[in-house]
């Protein structure tokens, strides 16, 4: 079972993607919250698998992603566009930087793998 | 009770299809059909005629604004919400003036949303809160004289169309200011009354109103 939280300041987007996924077996939407603040601080008692973010794109949305990611590197956030049907997937990777070596080879792993993906894609 | 024929029009395809779920769960509504844009939605509306349509406004090809005029003037009989995340004053008073019964924001609570159609099948109006405040706000101000009304926005003089236009094809104030040779501060309090004029918060929304508006030429 995979744990969803919704967070949706426009009220009608969330409880409709709520409706949404009643019907599906393997998704169970364990909150909702309008207020990002306070989702934040139910997320973390939660802890869902999954984060949808309904926004418009404002600097305390994209801030607040970060936030999340904070709370727990593996749990996945998904937003969604409420001006159009664009949705993107953030995820994060925790590492320790003891030395300028290992931003370096982080800097060039993620730039191999971005080359591949272009290869993938093309 | 005769089940309310609801058609949806929005061309975010998760929210029209939430909000058909959300419809689905009561016994007296029933989506009769859905629309991704104006034109498309006036096409279903003429195989579906339905009792309500819930319209966005911001829409590819036809907005709602544009839609609910071109609707309301071949199917009269059809209430037509506006179902919005826009709360710019123009949108409210524009989707008034053309007709529309109602204007939503996409905040509501689902069970707000089930009154407002309730309201809407008993023939009253349905508005949000914050969307009548403003409207009652309008009201209160001194009456406008049929010289300076239009659309329910002031008329832009000869200069501020000019400033308007260069403001479209992305110019700063400093390039403004040497296109028209005028100063950056003349140009600062041309740009300030277009904002009040055209009742945008800043020059993106003032270049995306005008190119939409028809105020000014689009850019080629």
């Amino acid at each position: 079972m995979t744990d969803v939280f919704i967070i949706s300041e426009y009220l009608m987007f969330g409880h409709g993607l709520k409706s949404l996924l009643a019907s599906e077996e393997e998704l169970r939407v364990v909150g909702q919250e309008k207020e990002i603040d306070r989702a934040i601080e139910l997320i973390s008692e939660i802890q869902p698998d999954v984060v949808v973010v309904f926004g418009n794109g404002s600097d305390k949305i994209n801030v607040s992603i970060v936030d999340i990611l904070n709370i727990d590197p593996n749990m996945q956030i998904i937003g969604v566009s409420v001006q159009d049907n664009t949705c993107y997937t953030y995820s994060a990777k925790r590492w320790n930087a003891m030395d300028v070596s290992d931003l370096v080879n982080v800097i060039k792993s993620d730039h191999q793998k971005k080359r591949d993906y272009s290869v993938v894609g093309e | 009770m005769e089940k309310l024929r609801i058609l949806l029009v929005d061309d975010h395809v998760l929210f029209r299809k939430g909000i058909a779920s959300l419809i689905a769960n009561r016994q007296d509504l029933t989506v009769v059909g859905e629309a991704e844009d104006g034109i498309e939605a006036v096409r279903v509306a003429r195989q579906t005629l339905p009792d309500i349509i819930l319209m966005d406004v911001n829409m590819p090809r036809q907005n709602g604004l544009e839609t609910v005029k071109v609707l309301k003037g071949e199917m009269p009989h059809i209430n037509i919400v506006m179902l919005t995340v826009s709360d710019n004053d123009n949108d409210l008073f524009k989707a008034i003036k053309y007709g529309a019964k109602g204007y939503l924001l996409k905040n509501l609570e689902p069970q707000q949303l089930y009154d407002m159609l309730d309201k809407v099948r008993n023939g009253e109006a349905a508005i949000s809160g914050a969307m009548a405040a403003k409207i009652l706000q309008e009201f209160r101000q001194p009456e406008k004289t049929e010289e300076n009304e239009s659309d329910g926005v002031d008329e832009l003089t000869a200069r501020e169309v000019e400033v308007l236009e260069l403001v479209v094809t992305g110019a700063t104030n400093k390039e403004i200011a040497d296109e028209l040779s005028i100063t950056e501060n003349t140009v600062k309090i041309h740009l300030r009354n277009i904002l009040e004029k055209l009742h945008v918060k800043n020059r993106i929304q003032a270049a995306v109103h005008a190119v939409r508006e028809g105020l000014i030429e689009k850019p080629s």
